[in-house]
């Protein structure tokens, strides 16, 4: 592999691998005050990307008024998402899990209304005004404001969630997360603070969607694939924690890229288990994954 | 017969109840249909400290949670400062003045000291200055917990979690502090320093409910001792000096036997 291939594969693997932190810390903020993971997120990025599609290209919204609308949607079916997936198993029994079954009917939902409505395009949309995603040499290699961009986005996101989370209701939503008899003692709103999340997560989902619409035209049948890579972004950085979620993802689009050119394409999905496989049998609960105390 | 009967929601409060901080009449409480509770009559007093002690499984910790509304399902009444508060979720009971220390000092382990005490004032929507009044306070009362301000929680004592929990509770400036089991896994020295505290706590004006196993514990700290067997209270409301080994020996072992025996089949404690 000459440089300025190594470099190119580079850029390339980086820039998913945002796409794939996005979504990662879209499940993270889901899974937060509840211990939930929503099976329907991979189709809620495709949502976004295709909405992108739509308003922007077709619709010739203005582009960031069409991403923050499309945030809005994401964020409204985020939050009805837990109002009819989640809450009502969870109030009838909390030790319940059938919210995995639940998830995974809004997730058939989601791909069969895609699937019956959107025809599917081979272009993809132009990037953000100011943000071109035309190319420029960097040394041997091409790259475009747009891809240095979304990395700088990318990696302030958890940042900006780290300041969420020291906030009241960021405090309140973390002790739910580590114990919520606890939490609900100090008076913390659970049904609400879950509520929020889910509309954030939701928003963050959407958002992962339309940041991937100037990379890659969105194709109905991803959903699914575009779910397994932000698990495996949450799982190699840790589950719940931000930071791994971009160390997760960023490691899964390069593992990708490289294996994609290395080796052949229809090996990227094997390269990426595998680096799965080797994160977890060093450290199992991921790089960033709490360590388990032992009492002595 | 119908609670409602018993307390009609529109009763005035008799003149000589103006004292009774907490009442729970008639109650009863259920995990599906295992009944904990039943029947269960209380009055707590505004400025003492009330003890109920009772064996594992007399119900003592699920009537804290029937109190605090974690068990919302309750036949019964509670009331408290005269109003029904009987229906009302967790965070309604903490907004109405009652916050509670769970058994086993359950604080948020990996929040630090100054988190924990932080999220204790979230229900009042506390500005940046009563904030600051409010962990002054609880500083005064713990000054350990200003120099443990930025530590991470797990990483205390047992002890010190302790004084963490209770911290985060009084956040909450409520006029009655729920304590389960406060002693529970605790040193015996750390045991008389808690003892400490709580008087200290009453001297503010504080009133305290103490759940307890430990009598001699119970008896060093109340003013009043209540006991509870089989979901129900079998003495309400004796003074604490009165509440002797012997006594509670014939409560619990019928008239003769030795409270070490109940305590060695981890009963009750002395």
């Amino acid at each position: 592999m000459t440089w300025s291939l190594f470099l190119q594969t580079l850029i390339g693997g980086v820039s998913i691998g945002c796409i794939y932190a996005i979504a990662g810390i879209s499940i993270n903020v889901m899974y937060r005050p509840g211990g939930y993971f929503n099976f329907a997120q991979g189709y809620v990025v495709l949502l976004g990307s295709i909405l992108m599609v739509v308003l922007s290209t077709e619709w010739g919204w203005n582009w960031y008024v069409a991403a923050l609308a499309i945030m809005v949607i994401g964020g409204a079916l985020g939050g009805a998402t837990e109002l009819v997936a989640i809450r009502p198993i969870m109030r009838r029994r909390s030790s319940s899990v059938a919210w995995v079954i639940t998830t995974l009917a809004v997730s058939l939902l989601l791909s069969d209304e895609i699937g019956a409505h959107y025809q599917g395009t081979s272009t993809t949309v132009p990037g953000p005004p100011g943000l071109s995603t035309s190319t420029f040499n960097l040394g041997s290699a091409l790259i475009s404001p747009y891809d240095i961009a979304l990395l700088i986005f990318a990696c302030l996101l958890p940042v900006a969630l780290w300041f969420l989370y020291h906030t009241r209701h960021g405090l309140a939503i973390r002790a739910l997360a580590e114990d919520r008899d606890a939490a609900l003692l100090r008076g913390v709103p659970a049904n609400a603070l879950t509520s929020l999340s889910w509309v954030l997560g939701g928003a963050l989902g959407v958002l992962a969607g339309v940041l991937d619409a100037p990379l890659s035209p969105p194709d109905v049948t991803l959903g699914f694939t575009i779910l397994i890579s932000g698990f495996l972004a949450v799982a190699i950085g840790g589950l719940g924690d931000n930071r791994g979620a971009i160390i997760g993802g960023l490691l899964l689009g390069c593992v990708q890229s490289f294996a994609a050119i290395e080796i052949n394409p229809s090996y990227q999905n094997v390269g990426a288990f595998i680096v799965f496989l080797i994160v977890l049998a060093l450290r199992p609960r991921g790089i960033f994954g709490a360590r388990v105390l032992r009492e002595v | 017969m119908p609670v409602e009967e018993v307390h009609p929601p529109s009763r005035v409060i008799e003149p000589t109840r103006n004292k009774v901080l907490l009442e729970v009449a008639d109650l009863r409480l259920a995990y599906g249909s295992a009944v904990v509770v039943d029947g269960l009559n209380l009055a707590i007093r505004q400025g003492e400290i009330s003890g109920i002690v009772g064996a594992n499984g007399a119900g003592k910790t699920t009537l804290l949670k029937g109190v605090s509304g974690l068990l919302r399902k309750k036949v019964g009444k509670i009331w408290f400062r005269g109003q029904d508060i009987t229906p009302l979720s967790p965070r309604k009971v903490v907004q109405a003045g009652i916050a509670q220390v769970a058994e086993g000092h359950r604080v948020f382990r990996k929040m630090t000291v100054l988190e924990n005490l932080r999220l204790g004032a979230y229900p009042n929507r506390t500005n940046a200055q009563e904030l600051k009044h409010a962990l002054e306070q609880v500083y005064t009362l713990f000054p350990m917990l200003k120099e443990r301000a930025q530590l991470r929680t797990g990483l205390l004592s047992g002890g010190q979690q302790q004084m963490v929990a209770i911290g985060q509770a009084i956040m909450a400036s409520p006029s009655l502090l729920l304590m389960d089991e406060p002693s529970a896994g605790l040193a015996p020295s750390v045991i008389d320093d808690l003892a400490g505290h709580l008087s200290d706590l009453r001297e503010t004006g504080l009133t305290l409910l103490v759940v307890e196993q430990r009598t001699g514990f119970t008896r060093e700290i109340a003013d009043r001792i209540w006991v509870m067997q089989r979901g129900s209270m079998i003495i309400s409301d004796m003074p604490a000096e009165e509440c002797t080994d012997a006594k509670l020996a014939s409560i619990f072992l019928g008239g003769s036997g030795d409270l070490r025996n109940l305590c060695r089949r981890g009963q009750i404690c002395g």
